[in-house]
């Protein structure tokens, strides 16, 4: 959360430049550990003073000068001072003494503790072997001016040195400033938001989330999530998040998506986890609470207006069935074949509106949670048999075969009687309207012994269902576009009713299906 | 002598249609627009059998059979509701205040109807 991915890889690459930078800084630098030992040297001192990076690394670096020289005083300064200067002998690997200046700059962590420190060590009279009086003259004039020449490179070293610290100092602050980001967007946002580490102890609670629950963030923080169950006000929630009510420290808190949780009549959340991870490790769980209230109410009062204007809807409706009726069957004065054909296909059109009626009552109350179920023990096999007794006209009527195929005894289901033949009705329904003439239907009732349950398909070979559609098809009012250009008749419903039925009956139902070649519907229901 | 039916509705469309087919079956129909009006009816000619609407101005059909329950002289006259509703709460509540039969109109046709109605009195 805090450590972004951006922010890491950045460090990573300045981390990586910075030691590639001064490996091959041209004079000779260690890094000492703030005990110092020496941590690592570059290929310059290799080549000035003959030594492998393995055989100094590890050292104390007071080891490699002469006794006596200025490194017990550098040793003491860089703590306090950061920035040392001194002169001292160096004792080279092939025992040569050679002076030196040294150039020591501290190295500070994320915290501001002492790191340990750079040290340059500049040989003064490289390349001098020997001299002879004669050309001392020349010589000292030359080193002169090479010391000159030194000095400026150590100037410039130490600058390098400097803005290589100032670029660890700038990650440091991009990285906290990320976290400063994050954790303002955590306290600002509009949704609660808790988050658990894998512990499951609460390590963080943003302030919309204390307001739902009316809590202080410090009441909390900290808290595993066996003591936020005794806080009344958290109770139902950790109940959602453990389905238990006595949670325990090991068990992983559970998944959640979009779960209605009620805190007043004022006040309906739903409730949603994600995994936190920090570089592909999961470091614990972030819980959010989305307030759902307004969407509730809109839904309520949608639902009502339609279940008010359904009923409304009904009345006219029966009137004109009634009046048809009474005229078809002759009871206002006998009529014409063609005055008959005329008002058969009128009742034809309002018994449609009627069933499309009835649809949406049954979404409503669905969705009211008003409907109710009435178990009682029945054949599959009987009730689907009488299904396609009933649509075996309609069947035969656009050459559709069919087959039914049952194994030879079949136990007695528990189910509401009335729905699940709503189930069965849109089932055949569908097949049937979407099937072309000549095409084929099959009708499977399975018992699976082993998982103990019934499971009922039916394939067609209709127009199937679009790969990109597929996902929509039990949601309300959705219609393929291929069933809308043949059939342009369907309330959209049927199978949104279909798939509440079977789950208020804790069955499950699902679909294969291919464009241009045909749908299989299934579901399954439990006989324990 | 022809056996009274109470026709309790105030859709006009409905009450001609019955009107119609009752009589046609040899029924005297008596009428009446709203829960008040039938129970006076109820109480002055004394129905074979009562065809009770449940979405009615002034009394709905639901406070009429109450209302019937809570009087001697009327509780033994048999119902039949007749609703558009259909409503699974509604059904059980008809059921509760002691109705012989109940139909929901849109899933009925007129005939139908007549049939129920033969089955509780007979002609």
């Amino acid at each position: 959360m805090v450590n972004s991915p951006k922010t890491n890889s950045q460090q990573e690459t300045s981390e990586e430049y910075l030691y590639d930078f001064w490996k091959s800084l041209p004079f000779p630098l260690c890094y000492v550990d703030p005990l110092h030992f020496v941590l690592d040297i570059n290929e310059k001192l290799e080549q000035v003073f003959g030594y492998t990076q393995v055989e100094i690394a590890g050292e104390d670096i007071e080891k490699f000068f002469k006794e006596g020289s200025s490194l017990e005083e550098l040793k003491k300064e860089i703590l306090r001072k950061g920035l040392v200067k001194k002169e001292a002998i160096f004792l080279a690997k092939n025992k040569k003494e050679i002076p030196v200046s040294l150039l020591a700059i501290a190295r500070k962590d994320k915290q501001g503790y002492f790191n340990g420190y750079f040290l340059g060590i500049d040989n003064i009279y490289e390349n001098e072997e020997t001299y002879s009086p004669l050309e001392l003259k020349g010589q000292i004039k030359e080193k002169t001016r090479e010391l000159e020449a030194k000095l400026s490179e150590l100037k410039n070293s130490r600058l390098a040195l400097l803005n290589m610290l100032e670029d660890a100092e700038e990650s440091k602050k991009d990285v906290e400033e990320e976290r400063e980001r994050t954790l303002s967007i955590i306290a600002n946002f509009v949704d609660g938001l808790l988050n658990f580490n894998m512990e499951n102890e609460l390590i963080l609670i943003n302030a919309e989330a204390e307001k739902i629950f009316s809590l202080k963030n410090q009441e909390v923080t900290g808290k595993s999530i066996t003591e936020l169950a005794k806080i009344s006000s958290l109770e139902s929630l950790i109940k959602i998040l453990s389905d238990s009510p006595k949670p325990t420290k090991t068990k992983k808190i559970k998944e959640v998506f979009k779960k209605e949780l009620k805190i007043s009549e004022r006040l309906i959340l739903e409730v949603s986890t994600i995994p936190v991870a920090r570089e592909d490790e999961r470091t614990g769980t972030l819980v959010i609470l989305h307030d759902v209230t307004r969407e509730k109410l809109v839904e309520k009062l949608k639902t009502e207006f339609v279940s008010i204007s359904a009923h409304q809807l009904r009345t006219p409706l029966s009137a004109i069935k009634w009046t048809i009726k009474m005229l078809t069957d002759g009871d206002l004065g006998e009529l014409n074949q063609g005055q008959k054909d005329f008002l058969e296909k009128i009742y034809i059109s309002n018994e449609r509106m009627i069933a499309l009626i009835n649809d949406l009552l049954d979404v409503t109350r669905i969705e009211e949670g008003r409907y109710v179920y009435e178990l009682t023990k029945v054949s599959f096999v009987d009730l689907i048999q009488k299904m396609v007794d009933s649509y075996e006209n309609e069947f035969r009527g656009k050459e559709i075969k069919f087959s039914f195929k049952k194994p030879r005894t079949v136990p007695k289901l528990s189910v509401d009687v009335e729905k699940i033949n709503l189930v069965f009705q849109n089932l055949f329904d569908n097949a049937l309207k979407y099937t072309g003439r000549g095409g084929k239907v099959d009708i499977l009732l399975k018992h699976n012994k082993k998982e103990k349950e019934i499971v009922f398909s039916i394939k067609d070979t209709g127009i199937g269902i679009a790969k990109d559609q597929q996902d929509r098809i039990y949601t309300r009012f959705f219609r393929g576009g291929n069933a809308l250009k043949i059939e342009t008749e369907g309330s959209g419903l049927g199978l949104y009713i279909a798939k509440n039925i079977i789950d208020a009956h804790h069955g499950k139902i699902w679909f294969e299906s291919e464009e241009g070649k045909g749908s299989t519907f299934s579901f399954s229901l439990s006989l324990k | 002598m022809a056996k009274k039916i109470l026709l309790v509705e105030d859709e006009e469309l409905v009450i001609r249609i019955l009107e119609k087919k009752l009589s046609e079956e040899g029924y005297e129909v008596l009428l009446a627009r709203n829960g008040k009006e039938g129970l006076e009816v109820m109480r002055k000619e004394k129905p074979d059998l009562v065809l009770m609407d449940i979405v009615m101005p002034k009394m709905n059909g639901l406070e009429t059979m109450e209302a019937m329950n809570n009087d001697p002289e009327l509780k033994e006259f048999p119902v039949i509701v007749i609703s558009n509703s259909g409503e699974p709460v509604e059904i059980e509540r008809i059921k509760e205040l002691g109705a012989k039969d109940w139909l929901i109109k849109t899933e009925f046709d007129p005939q139908e109807i007549i049939e129920k109605v033969i089955e509780q009195i007979g002609k």
